[in-house]
């Protein structure tokens, strides 16, 4: 704008020394005096149409500063939405759900990690107690043998006690009692044996049952950490880049705006182009003035009002 | 795979080898055992032929440290890069000394 203006003569200039034999042609004066009067009904036109278009311009870059300015304002909002999440009613840094994120997993891994050692502890202590099941088993076993053999013993002996006919009346009694006991322990054996093989039912049962919940492979959940933290850390840079571009079109914007604000005002201070221009009709008012003076002209003169 | 213990002094070694899952824990749980009776100082676990460890596998290594004296020392010697790689996923390279 400033180089434009520049292009415009300065309105007070000094009249040019025109040689003698030059002015003394009638032709060459009225020629003059016909540009002069050209250039002041041309330079009005100008000075309106080049005062329209600056002030056309300068609305335009109002306009303009205003556009920038708010696309200025409009990046800064989407270079802090894309580094953050909505969670519930709020929204969260991304950092803070990268945290957040990792420690619910690591959490969630040792839970796992947990639950495989719970369940082949149970299945340990399960074969354990199946181990002890079959040693009590034997045991059972045992005495069911010392049993028979109580028994036998019981018959012999009230065998014996009625071939001692009278004198062994009070053996057939302890036989007798003997043979009731050894019915007792018989029972209790047995009940015993029973017990464990229900026992042994079930515990066969509840290991089957933990066999299922033991070998469910949990490595693919383990291992999807690793995955997830890839793609999470990839959102992360990318949100990152984002941000930086973003932040560096606020700045682009906030320059576009602050350089169109400057030249609104350079082009409002500027001094308004039609008082110049009226200058410089005064200037070759003042001219026509001295040609007439100079040569008696009959050209009546063209007031600065004209212009 | 059978699990193969060996005592050398005060050390116990057992090797496993293939896939070292839940179908491994009769075996695990004899040498286990073992190991309990022998009260060795310290335990390595060969693990350069084993090529996978589910979460039972790893519930077990857990289970042979839980059993242990917590001053007996485990070591997990010579981890395929798989195995490795899920120990440290799972952090359990804290708890045992992989070499």
């Amino acid at each position: 704008m400033e180089n434009a203006l520049k292009e415009f003569p300065d309105p007070i200039i000094a009249l040019p020394v025109l040689p003698d034999t030059a002015l003394e042609s009638a032709a060459t004066r009225e020629a003059l005096l016909l540009e002069i009067a050209t250039l002041q009904k041309v330079l009005p036109q100008i000075s309106d149409v080049v005062d329209a278009k600056a002030k056309a311009l300068t609305e335009e870059c109002s306009v303009l500063a205003s556009i920038a300015s708010h696309q200025a304002h409009l990046f800064r909002e989407s270079a802090e939405r894309v580094e953050r999440i909505p969670y519930r009613d709020h929204t969260i840094p991304l950092d803070q759900f990268n945290t957040l994120f990792k420690d619910t997993f690591a959490h969630s891994i040792q839970q796992i990690l947990m639950t495989s050692k719970l369940a082949m502890e149970m299945v340990f202590s399960l074969r354990e107690a199946t181990n002890q099941l079959y040693v009590l088993e034997s045991f059972v076993t045992e005495i069911q043998s010392i049993n028979k053999q109580t028994n036998l013993l019981a018959l012999n002996a009230t065998i014996e006690a009625m071939r001692a006919g009278e004198e062994g009346k009070g053996f057939t009694i302890v036989a007798e009692e003997v043979k009731g006991v050894s019915g007792v322990i018989n029972q209790l054996s047995r009940s015993m044996h029973s017990k464990i093989g229900e026992i042994s039912h079930s515990i066969r049962e509840a290991f089957a049952t933990l066999s299922k919940v033991a070998t469910t492979d949990m490595t693919d959940n383990l291992l999807a950490q690793e995955k997830l933290e890839m793609m999470l850390n990839g959102l992360l840079t990318q949100s990152k880049q984002m941000n930086q571009t973003l932040s560096q079109q606020v700045e682009r914007a906030e320059s576009l705006s602050e350089t169109l604000d400057e030249m609104k005002m350079e082009m409002d201070i500027q001094k308004p182009i039609n008082s110049q221009i009226q200058q410089a009709c005064m200037s070759l008012h003042q001219m026509q003035i001295l040609l007439d003076a100079s040569f008696n002209s009959s050209v009546h003169p063209l007031l600065p009002g004209d212009c | 795979m059978p699990a193969q213990l060996s005592f050398t002094e005060n050390q116990a070694h057992l090797t496993l080898s293939g896939r070292f899952t839940y179908d491994e824990h009769e075996a695990f749980h004899n040498a286990l055992t073992e190991m309990q009776r022998h009260e060795p100082r310290s335990v390595t676990v060969h693990l350069s032929g084993v090529e996978f460890m589910d979460s039972a596998g790893l519930g077990m290594l857990l289970l042979l440290r839980d059993r242990m004296p917590q001053t007996t020392g485990i070591s997990l010697s010579n981890t395929q890069e798989s195995v490795r790689k899920i120990l440290q996923l799972t952090k359990l390279d804290s708890i045992f000394t992989l070499c």
